[in-house]
C-alpha cells in the first residue's frame, strides 16, 4: 500500500482515494484548527464548497483534503491559524 | 398601521436614516422587500473612504459621514469589523495625477502622504517590487456593512423601531395631509416617507408618482480562502479613481485590493452598465484576478472562494439624491450613491433627518437635491 506523511505518521492510502478519505479511515479526523478560536475542524461538506478540511501540503496552504487525491510521498500538515 | 416616517430599504442608508431619526425623536418603521442588507449593501467591500473623491460636495460629505461613523460605532457598539485601516493609492506608471489629486485633496482637508519605493514596502510588504510611486490615506476606512446594517437595525428596535421585512411596498398614496404605504398586506399611515431603496430608488419613486433617475452599474467582487495578512490596507491602482468618476457604459476594471477580518482577501472592481444582468463574466473575473496578481504576486497560488456582483445605484451626475421630492409632499429621497453608498451612509442620513426636522444641515443639500433631475425629467 502507498503512504503520505500526516504530521510526520505514515498514512496509508487506496489508488484514486481523496486524502480526507484516508485520513478519516486512519482515525484522523481533525484536519485543523479554526482561524479565531482554535476550535477542532474536519470534513463537513465533502464537496469542496465549505472549505472546512483545509490542510497544509507540502508547505502549500488552504488545500482542500477532500478534493485532492492522496499521493505518495505528500507531507501533510494541520492547518493552524494562518492569519 | 400609523408612524411619523416609513423607510424603504433596510441597507445601509436605511439603517442609518432610521438611526438619525430615531435619535431625532420620531416614530419609524424599516421595510424591505427581502432582508436587511439583501441589496447592493450585502454586495460591497464595505469602503469607507475620503481618498477616491475629488474635492467637491460629495468628498465635503465623506469627510463628515467617516467621523460619523465612528460616533455611531461608539454609541451602538462596534460589532460591525470598523477600522481605520488606511488606504494606499499606486501608481504604475506617471503618477503625476495621483499627487496632483493628492495635494487638491489635502487642500480640502484630507490627510494625504505621498509614498516612495520603501515606505510602499513597509506598508504592504506583499506588494510588486514594480511599485514605486503612491498616496497612503490614513483616514480611509472599512467595515462589514451587512453587520452594520443589521447591528444598528437590531440596536434601534430596542428603542422602539419597527422593522418589517419581506414586505414589498407596491403603493404610496398621498391622502389629505398624509402619506399612505401599502403592501400587499400592510397599509401604513405616515408623515414622511424616506426612500432609501437604493439602486431600486427609481421604482419607489414611480410607485409614490414622481421619478428618479437612477441606474444599475455593475460590479464583481472575488473572494479568496482565508490568507496569512498579505494585505494590510486598501490597496488600489490610481486608475480607479478615474473610473468611478466616468460615465462610460462599457466595461472598466481597476485593481482594489484588500483584507478582511476573516482572512479573506476581496479583489475587485469591475464597473459594466448592462442593466440588472447577475449572470458571472469569465472574462471580468480573469481580469480582475490578472490585474491584482500583478499588484500582489502572492496572491497568484491563492484560491477563490467564491465571486459575487451586485449593481450600485447610479445617478446621472454620479452625485447621491438626499433630499425632499420635488413633487410628492412628505416625500424624500436617500439614494444613488453609487460605489460610495456604504461611507456616505452616516452623514447621509443625518442630512435627511435634518431636513425633516427642520434643522440646519451639517452640508449644503442643494448639491444632492432631487429636483436637479426632476426638473429636467419633468
Amino acid at each position: 500500500m502507498k503512504h503520505f506523511k500526516f504530521e510526520g505518521d505514515e498514512i496509508p492510502f487506496n489508488e484514486g482515494e481523496s486524502i480526507a478519505s484516508a485520513l478519516l479511515r486512519a482515525g484522523i479526523w481533525q484536519f485543523r484548527e479554526s482561524r479565531k478560536s482554535q476550535q477542532p475542524r474536519s470534513l463537513f461538506c465533502g464537496i469542496g464548497h465549505c472549505y472546512d478540511c483545509m490542510v497544509v501540503i507540502n508547505e502549500n496552504i488552504n488545500q482542500r483534503a477532500c478534493l485532492l487525491e492522496a499521493r505518495e510521498g505528500l507531507s501533510i500538515k494541520r492547518q493552524r491559524g494562518v492569519n | 398601521m400609523r408612524t411619523e416616517v416609513v423607510i424603504v430599504g433596510a441597507g445601509i442608508v436605511g439603517a442609518m436614516c432610521a438611526y438619525y431619526i430615531n435619535r431625532s425623536g420620531l416614530k419609524a418603521i424599516v421595510i424591505d422587500r427581502g432582508t436587511v442588507a439583501s441589496g447592493t449593501t450585502g454586495a460591497g467591500e464595505g469602503n469607507i473612504m475620503v481618498s477616491d473623491k475629488s474635492p467637491g460636495p460629495e468628498l465635503e460629505l465623506a469627510l463628515k459621514s467617516r467621523e460619523m461613523w465612528f460616533e455611531v460605532a461608539d454609541d451602538v457598539g462596534n460589532e460591525f469589523e470598523l477600522v481605520a485601516k488606511g488606504g494606499l493609492a499606486v501608481s504604475r506608471g506617471d503618477a503625476a495625477s495621483l499627487f496632483k489629486l493628492s495635494e487638491q485633496q489635502s487642500g480640502a482637508g484630507v490627510m494625504t502622504q505621498k509614498v516612495g519605493p520603501k515606505e510602499i514596502q513597509e506598508l504592504e510588504p506583499y506588494i510588486s517590487k514594480a511599485i514605486i510611486n503612491g498616496v497612503h490615506y490614513p483616514q480611509d476606512a472599512q467595515c462589514q456593512p451587512m453587520l452594520a446594517a443589521a447591528h444598528i437595525l437590531r440596536q434601534l428596535q430596542r428603542n422602539d423601531l419597527n422593522f418589517i421585512g419581506h414586505q414589498e411596498v407596491i403603493e404610496i398614496e398621498r391622502i389629505a395631509q398624509s402619506l399612505v404605504v401599502r403592501t400587499s398586506d400592510l397599509e401604513i399611515h405616515c408623515g414622511y416617507v424616506i426612500n432609501a431603496a437604493g439602486t431600486w430608488a427609481g421604482d419607489i419613486a414611480r410607485i409614490a408618482g414622481s421619478d428618479l433617475p437612477i441606474m444599475p452599474r455593475r460590479g464583481f467582487i472575488l473572494v479568496t480562502a482565508p490568507l496569512p495578512k498579505y494585505v494590510n490596507h486598501k490597496v488600489y491602482d490610481s486608475d480607479y479613481v478615474d473610473n468611478v468618476a466616468s460615465s462610460d457604459a462599457e466595461l472598466q476594471t481597476s485593481t482594489v485590493i484588500e483584507g478582511t477580518q476573516s482572512g479573506t482577501i476581496l479583489i475587485g472592481a469591475s464597473r459594466e452598465r448592462i442593466g440588472f444582468d447577475r449572470t458571472i463574466s469569465v472574462p471580468v473575473i480573469q481580469r480582475l484576478a490578472r490585474q491584482a496578481t500583478s499588484l500582489f504576486p502572492v496572491l497568484a497560488n491563492a484560491q477563490l472562494l467564491r465571486v459575487y456582483n451586485g449593481f450600485r445605484p447610479y445617478s446621472p451626475d454620479h452625485l447621491p439624491v438626499i433630499g425632499a421630492d420635488s413633487k410628492i409632499p412628505g416625500l424624500f429621497h436617500c439614494a444613488g450613491h453609487e460605489g460610495a453608498g456604504i461611507g456616505l451612509s452616516a452623514a447621509s442620513g443625518k442630512l435627511i433627518a435634518q431636513l425633516i426636522q427642520g434643522e440646519t444641515p451639517i452640508v449644503d443639500p442643494a448639491p444632492f437635491s432631487p429636483g436637479r433631475f426632476q426638473l429636467v425629467y419633468q
